[in-house]
């Protein structure tokens, strides 16, 4: 094996296969890159099972081949070199590489050791502009279960029809369904759903947006690839049944309370300093055109702050995991919040008002019984 | 320490009529060990310094005390068989009495049920006289004795077959002679004590300066390895002593003894408070060792209770079991949480529940606790004779101490072990938890805190789980149901003996799928119908805390594992889990340094 390639753009192959090295593993070959060079180019590969990534350029290839390398210290090496054209061969045995002045060997392990992820045929395509893609990963992976004792909640259900595509997270307490809506399928068959991994979805979003290329998404019955350039990502599906998210939202919340965003966001960020920190509650005292927001926490203080809002309804206590609530208005974008109540023991809706995003969402949220 | 009172000798007087009548009535010989008792507590109150006691094998044949005390006068005898003639009483009466006897029963009472000869030289006197006594008959002569009094009984309830008849063995009787004896050297280590039984010694005390000396002698070990030492009590009330370590744990109850003012007694309030104050730290049905004096005024504890005073009352039994409860608790929190530190801060009592006592709001607790590297950074918390064995003399190592005053725990970072041990350097050596355990700590204080108070928040569910449950789970539940609420929980009936939970305790992972609250309602059917409020209350916390808590083989990131220490240092005992397991071991310096073979030492592991 004998190619050559720009400093810069072997550590941009290896920055994006990187994401698929696993951080802790106790197979020593997953450790690796798996590097391989064809007559058009060459493709770095790299899995921890669950996905697996593979990324490519085109470049000068002398002699095609393949070879595994650790990951870790490839990386490290690439980033200190001079911004200049790379030289890599495997010879002996060993996996050279010539830049500048500075020279290199690293002892590979053995390629057929590398794990292939069983490619299934796809049976539906779609097709998503990169700003759709990234805005409903952020409107839903921070909802996402990291319970492991629900493994169908620790991934994002998306599901599309011929109008749209809804990615669907819950983790039981709270739930964000996003949706866009277009004609993003270019081929059709079944499934048209599938539970994924945030893990695979988030750097997928951030390559389109760096690159602004379409996410090319095809479903089969194990796994779900995404393409976006010269970068495949493919990711095992997470077994479902997904709950019945869609017999959950509320339809009879009459409720309306208006408040801006961004005041909301920061008032709970300070008043939750001095919430429990296992249960992080804070308490929404909701009145006439006005939100007070509160905290009492045994042992530790009281906290309270109050907003201006738009609300017309009876008075009403709830209280609500701060955390959660950040989230939610985190990855909304709008000037100004709707939230849908009921009671104090059931879910609250909140959506954006007039949002500037290429999706929408709608948020549940479960309240925190309140201890009175 | 009980006080030595001076008694003189000639002082015997009958008691008058109305304080007789209040003396508790009853039976003072029961057994031929509380012979050796009556006769046990009138040489203590002799003022001797020295008591010696021989047995035959069996005891009721023959039993003998000797003691230097004050002893008694040729006219005193006579008196001193008379029945309610005591030197003892105080003018301000039975409310005021400090000697361990007051009644002037024992002596006539034991004469009624045996053959009994005494022999005693008042002090100052140059005569001794001997008395022998059967019945109201006393017979008296001149004998040569040396400064004190020995009393001798034989032949108990010989003359009596129908009580001969329900005699415990000769060998409980004398088992009980040991405890009582030792019972009584652990009051009075000022006194030299021995015990023969045969001709076979089977204590030998000599005077002793401490408690500690005498415990340590008792207990054969060194008084701080086995235990931890207790002090506490609210004045009046003061609570001194010693605890056995928590892993020295025993299957009975005999290593235990309480005084109050002084006096050996009974008492199961006393038992099961102090158990308490262990809580967790001892498997179930399992007990400590303990010596635990309690000094408070004579008119708050009523000694004339029962007629052979092994029992007393107190006025307020509620204040003195939280009493020493939370000294019990203190003590070993301080003792524990950090070995060896000189003067370590304060451990709150988490989770004795002073936090629901608490307004709440912006109350600060008292004593809550600081740093965990704080607890853990100075060479104090060696194992005291590591520290003595090894190190250099202080002084050289002052230097390097003050280099290092920065905490070295969070900044260097904690690492997990094969997702089950977390691993974080302290100062002088490494700290290795058990996330499990340690977790469990955590959790289970904070149920308790949460059972024994106000309502807990509760998470409540997007989904609901729906759970079928079978007839003995689902009357578990309906038992536990009000525990369960207060952790967060609460539950909705859908019909026959389906339920959906409609939410969970906030914050707390593993009771999504219902699997854990399945299982605790099983381990529930054992103790869910008990009568003990809050005996059903801590078994639901530890239940509670074992199915929550992280389990061996989860990875936790940075934060968390800094969180859990913190956490743990902040529960009211950090070394122990709530099976009595530990949840943490420290390796000096010294450990390493020998286990390398750069220091030569025993090997400590
Ligand atoms: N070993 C002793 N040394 C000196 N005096 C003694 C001794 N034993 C008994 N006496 C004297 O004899 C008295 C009577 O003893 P006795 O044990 O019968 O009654 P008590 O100790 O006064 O009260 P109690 O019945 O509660 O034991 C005591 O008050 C004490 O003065
Ligand atoms: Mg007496």
């Amino acid at each position: 094996m004998k190619f050559s390639i720009h400093q810069k753009d072997l550590q941009r192959l290896l920055t994006v296969a990187g994401d698929g090295v696993p951080k802790k593993t106790t197979l020593p070959i997953l450790s690796n890159y798996l590097i391989e060079a064809r007559p058009a180019g060459v493709r770095i590969a790299a899995t921890d099972l669950e996905i697996s990534i593979s990324t490519s350029a085109e470049t000068a290839v002398e002699t095609p081949g393949q070879v595994a390398v650790n990951a870790k210290r490839l990386q490290e090496v690439v980033r200190e070199l001079a911004k200049d054209e790379v030289h890599v061969q495997v010879d002996a045995g060993k996996f050279k590489m010539k830049c500048a002045r500075s020279a290199f060997e690293l002892y590979p392990m053995p390629v057929d050791d590398f794990p292939t992820l069983a490619q299934e045929r796809a049976t539906f395509s779609a097709r998503l502009p990169a700003k759709t893609f990234q805005a409903l990963v952020d409107l839903t992976c921070y909802a996402v279960s990291t319970d492991e004792t629900r493994p169908a909640l620790g991934g994002v259900l998306i599901q599309i029809t011929d109008k749209e595509i809804r990615f669907i997270a819950t983790d039981g307490h709270r739930m964000s369904k996003a949706h866009a809506s277009g004609k993003f399928p270019v081929e059709k068959g079944e499934p048209r759903e599938a539970i994924i991994p945030p893990k695979a979805l988030i750097p997928v979003a951030a390559w389109a947006t760096e690159s602004d290329h379409e996410v090319e998404m095809e479903l089969s019955s194990a796994a779900a690839t995404f393409k976006v350039g010269a970068t495949t990502l493919t990711s095992r599906l997470l077994q479902g049944p997904f709950p019945p998210y869609e017999s959950v939202i509320p339809k009879d919340n009459k409720k309306q309370l208006i408040v801006g965003r961004e005041a909301l966001l920061s008032s709970i960020r300070r008043v939750a300093k001095l919430s429990d920190s296992v249960s992080h509650q804070i308490r929404f005292s909701v009145r006439k055109d006005r939100l007070h927001l509160s905290v009492s926490t045994a042992d530790i203080g009281a906290a309270k702050d109050d907003l201006e809002a738009a609300y017309g309804e009876d008075d009403l206590e709830i209280g609500y995991n701060a955390v959660y609530l950040q989230d939610i208005l985190k990855s909304l974008d709008s000037d100004k919040v709707l939230f849908t109540l009921n009671s104090p023991v059931s879910a609250g809706v909140v959506t954006a008002v007039e949002s500037k995003r290429d999706a929408t969402a709608l948020c549940l949220i479960m309240p925190l019984r309140l201890q009175d | 320490m009980a006080t030595t009172p001076a008694l003189r000798a000639g002082r015997i007087r009958v008691l008058p009529s109305d304080i007789v009548a209040q003396i508790a009535a009853g039976e003072v010989i029961e057994r031929p060990v509380s012979v050796l008792k009556e006769l046990l507590e009138n040489a203590l109150d002799s003022g001797c310094t020295r008591c010696d006691v021989r047995l035959a094998a069996d005891p009721a044949a023959f039993l003998e005390v000797t003691d230097d005390g004050c002893g008694m006068s040729m006219q005193d005898l006579p008196l001193a068989l008379t029945r309610h003639a005591t030197s003892k009483m105080p003018e301000a009466g039975l409310f005021a009495v400090t000697t361990l006897g007051f009644r002037g029963e024992a002596l006539p009472s034991i004469a009624h049920v045996a053959r009994l000869t005494i022999e005693s030289r008042a002090t100052g006197s140059d005569s001794a006289v001997r008395a022998s006594a059967r019945g109201d008959q006393v017979r008296l002569e001149e004998i040569a004795h040396a400064p004190g009094t020995t009393v001798r009984v034989e032949g108990i309830f010989d003359d009596l077959p129908p009580r001969k008849k329900f005699l415990r063995s000769p060998r409980s009787e004398v088992k009980a002679a040991v405890r009582l004896v030792t019972a009584y050297a652990l009051a009075r280590p000022d006194v030299a004590m021995s015990l023969e039984v045969e001709g076979r010694y089977v204590l030998r005390l000599a005077r002793a300066t401490s408690m500690a000396e005498r415990v340590g002698e008792i207990f054969e070990v060194q008084a701080e390895d086995g235990f931890v030492k207790l002090e506490g009590g609210t004045p009046p009330l003061r609570l001194t002593g010693f605890l056995g370590r928590p892993e020295r744990h025993r299957s009975s109850r005999d290593d235990q003894y309480f005084f109050v003012n002084g006096r050996w007694i009974q008492s199961g309030l006393l038992s099961q408070s102090m158990r308490q104050g262990y809580r967790s730290l001892l498997p179930p049905d399992r007990h400590p060792a303990a010596v635990i004096m309690m000094e408070l005024p004579t008119d708050v504890v009523d000694v004339n209770f029962h007629p052979s005073k092994k029992e007393v009352r107190f006025a307020n039994d509620g204040w003195i079991w939280n009493e020493l409860r939370r000294a019990v608790e203190g003590s070993l929190g301080a003792a524990l949480g950090h070995v060896a530190h000189a003067s370590g801060p304060e451990i709150a009592d988490a989770a004795s529940g002073a936090a629901s006592s608490h307004p709440g709001g912006f109350a600060p607790r008292p004593g809550q606790v600081t740093e965990w590297p704080e607890l853990y950074r100075t060479a104090e918390s060696l194992p005291m004779e590591l520290r003595e064995k090894f190190l250099a003399p202080a002084g050289s190592d002052g230097e390097e101490d003050g280099a290092a005053e920065r905490p070295t725990g969070p900044q260097i970072g904690v690492w997990q072990l094969h997702k089950t041990y977390l691993l974080a350097p302290i100062k002088q050596g490494l700290l290795v938890v058990d996330q499990h355990a340690a977790h469990e700590r955590v959790l289970y204080e904070q149920a308790l805190r949460r059972l024994r108070g106000k309502l807990e928040t509760g998470q409540t569910m997007l989904f609901p789980l729906v759970m079928d449950l079978d007839a003995e789970e689902f009357e578990t539940l309906l038992l536990l149901m009000p525990h369960l609420e207060r952790l967060g929980f609460s539950f909705e009936r859908l019909s026959g003996r389906s339920v959906a939970i409609r939410s969970i305790p906030a914050g707390v992972k593993r009771w999504e799928d219902g699997m854990a609250l399945r299982k605790l309602l099983q381990e529930g059917r054992r103790f869910a119908s008990e009568s003990d409020r809050e005996g059903i209350a801590e078994k639901v916390a530890r239940s509670y805390a074992c199915h929550s808590a992280i389990k061996a083989g989860d990875s936790l990131g940075p934060e968390e594992m800094q969180a859990l220490i913190d956490q743990l240092f902040a529960t009211s005992m950090p070394h122990g889990d709530v099976h009595g397991r530990p949840t943490l071991i420290r390796l000096g310096l010294e450990d390493f340094e020998r286990l390398f073979g750069r220091r030569r030492g025993q090997p400590l592991l």
